[in-house]
């Protein structure tokens, strides 16, 4: 296996979730199966960033004491960059997918459904 | 108070505040002055920034010291200092008078209403001052976030799911953004917007950089409610509770323009987005919006709803003085912002003063404002008429720098929309005009004017609107030394 072709799995791996992701997010009627999607394509976004730092062979970009002459080759280690980041957008994930999960449990106490066509169809009765 | 310090000191004052408002639970009306204090500060340090940067100079404050390109550069100049200031004047401005509405909306819950509020306007004020692709992202995130929570803050299940689709077009909009930073950051190993704007043109022409900018394009465009992804908004502001569109409107569509015009036109800068046509673009959808927004905001019943068309209407307007490519009508759409800005946070307030004792919220009952707040009826008067373009108030001044630059670029069309879009404009608030001076009220009726502050502040608002229309050409010869951008 070569690295390039790890690559370019990756990437297409990022982007077959991307879009299911989308798809699901525009096409499910079920709240909740959005929000799957929504996860789905959030994690496609992380998959792709992680790729971009992915190095065969790559050692962990910590500096170990090996005395004061150490010279440090940037072609060894793989990027923590995107790992930082993604860090991040996971935690901005998981509050998203909290704040979500909230407003459903409120609109599902509610209409006692998670059908998107049903709750319409309740709102439009309730006018 | 070193003036390295300043972009941030405007970013604290609310964002320490937010976090304390929780702590300090005993008194729950310690939340709204703090709400206040905390603003007040705020504005007062970003005018003190803008008149630090108001020859067209910068400062930069580096987080914790590291250095561009490596750590994270937060920048202010004459353009992010008049952001700044425009945004916590505002806001202190929609708190302040929001007083007693939030007390009757919100209830027993306003320490978790005001610091989530803090919280959204410290996101927003992140989102200006950020000089990094990807700290952007996560105060657009924070600013995002905090706004469905906001929009769910409505009296009735319908708050809740106008809040779940903001939350999932939002979801992908940011999800978009992030993708086209990854594409950049690939292509140019960089996040800093500085350092991106000095490396970019080596790798302009490869389909990297073409996905990224799309991408990039395309976030933003949903995020600001830009016309074929404006689905969220109408929802949004019509079903959220009234203190809180006041709150959102006015400012958070508008600071993502801000950052549209930050991102395209000093990081792609002039040349890129010549290169990808993204100008007829935006002329293209700006005109649609135009065109589309203000037919929607024509056959609206619900006031609120009519203002959310109306804002989509004016967001396509801004576009299209920034599509032009030319100083005046960029400098013009600036004002545009400035001026809707202002303008739909007086409407806004007027809004939640006529549902607050009377609960009028239908354009039908507007004919009961006559006899019960002829003062916040006078206000709505001019505000409208600001928001139709007629000439003395702010309102003019922005459209007619975008007629200017339109007629100077010879796209004679755009020239022709403008002037369409005030007779647009007039179109849908005379009908609310027309339906209070022209029916009579059902039931004779006694003054009972909105809480004095909510009175006070539109006043403010509608006051505001002739001293900036004064003002306007002053801020136009200023801008147009300071706020131009490099290579338009």
């Amino acid at each position: 296996m070569t690295p390039k072709f790890i690559g370019l799995f990756n990437y297409t791996a990022a982007l077959i979730l991307v879009l299911f992701g989308i798809y699901a997010l525009i096409t499910q009627k079920n709240l909740i199966r959005k929000i799957i999607g929504m996860v789905i394509l959030q994690t496609g976004t992380i998959l792709f960033y992680i790729s971009l730092a992915a190095k065969h062979g790559a050692a962990i970009p910590i500096l170990i004491d090996q005395g004061h002459h150490a010279v440090i080759d940037p072609q060894h280690y793989a990027n923590p960059l995107p790992h930082a980041l993604m860090l991040t957008a996971i935690v901005v994930g998981v509050s998203t997918l909290g704040v979500a999960l909230s407003l459903i449990a409120s609109i599902f106490k509610h209409y006692g459904t998670l059908e998107e066509d049903e709750i319409l169809i309740k709102m439009e009765s309730s006018k | 108070m070193t003036p390295e310090n300043a972009p941030v000191l405007i970013f604290l004052c609310p964002f320490v505040v937010a976090l304390l408002l929780p702590v300090l639970r005993f008194d729950k009306r310690l939340a709204y002055y703090g709400a206040v204090v905390a603003l007040a500060a705020s504005a007062g340090l970003s005018y003190w920034g803008l008149t630090l940067v108001q020859n067209g100079t910068a400062i930069s404050h580096f987080m914790g010291g590291w250095l561009a390109p490596y750590g994270i550069e937060w920048y202010l100049d004459s353009l992010s200092a008049l952001m700044a200031f425009l945004v916590t004047s505002i806001a202190l401005i929609v708190v302040f008078a929001t007083g007693e509405t939030v007390e009757r909306e919100i209830g027993t819950v306003r320490i978790p209403y005001y610091t989530i509020a803090l919280l959204h306007l410290s996101g927003l004020l992140g989102m200006i001052l950020t000089r990094d692709f990807f700290n952007f992202f996560v105060f657009l995130e924070v600013a995002s976030l905090t706004a469905y929570a906001l929009v769910a803050t409505g009296d009735n299940v319908r708050g809740n799911m106008a809040s779940l689709r903001y939350l999932f077009i939002g979801t992908l909009g940011a999800s978009f953004y992030l993708l086209g930073v990854g594409y950049l950051y690939a292509g140019t190993g960089t996040l800093n917007m500085t350092d991106m704007a000095a490396r970019l043109p080596g790798f302009i022409g490869s389909r990297t950089a073409f996905l990224g900018i799309l991408f990039i394009f395309l976030g933003l465009a949903v995020k600001m409610g830009l016309f074929p992804f404006h689905g969220w908004l109408p929802d949004s502001y019509a079903h959220a509770s009234d203190s809180a569109s006041a709150l959102l409107a006015p400012l958070t569509t508008k600071v993502i323009i801000y950052s549209f015009i930050r991102i395209f036109f000093s990081v792609f800068q002039v040349s890129v987005i010549e290169q990808f046509s993204l100008d007829t673009v935006l002329l293209v959808v700006g005109a649609i919006a135009v065109i589309a927004g203000s037919f929607l905001a024509f056959v609206q019943t619900n006031f609120k709803r009519m203002l959310a068309y109306s804002t989509i209407s004016h967001i396509g307007l801004i576009m299209l003085g920034i599509g032009l490519l030319e100083k005046t009508a960029f400098l013009g759409a600036v004002l545009h912002i400035l001026n809707q800005a202002v303008m739909k946070a007086g409407l806004f307030l007027i809004a939640a003063a006529a549902a607050h004792r009377h609960g009028i919220r239908d354009i039908l009952d507007f004919t009961r404002l006559r006899a019960r707040m002829p003062w916040t009826l006078a206000a709505f008067i001019l505000i409208a008429l600001s928001m139709i373009g007629a000439p003395p108030l702010f309102g003019f001044f922005s459209k007619w720098y975008i007629l200017l630059g339109a007629i100077k670029t010879g796209q004679h069309w755009v020239a022709v929309l403008v002037v369409g879009s005030s007779l647009l404009t007039a179109l849908y608030f005379f009908r609310v005009l027309e339906r209070i001076f022209f029916t009579s009220p059902p039931v004779s009726e006694t003054v009972a004017e909105a809480p004095w502050r909510l009175l006070a502040c539109t006043g403010l608002i509608s006051i505001a609107l002739f001293v900036f229309g004064l003002l306007a050409p002053k801020i136009f010869t200023w801008g147009l030394i300071t706020l131009i951008p490099k290579g338009l």
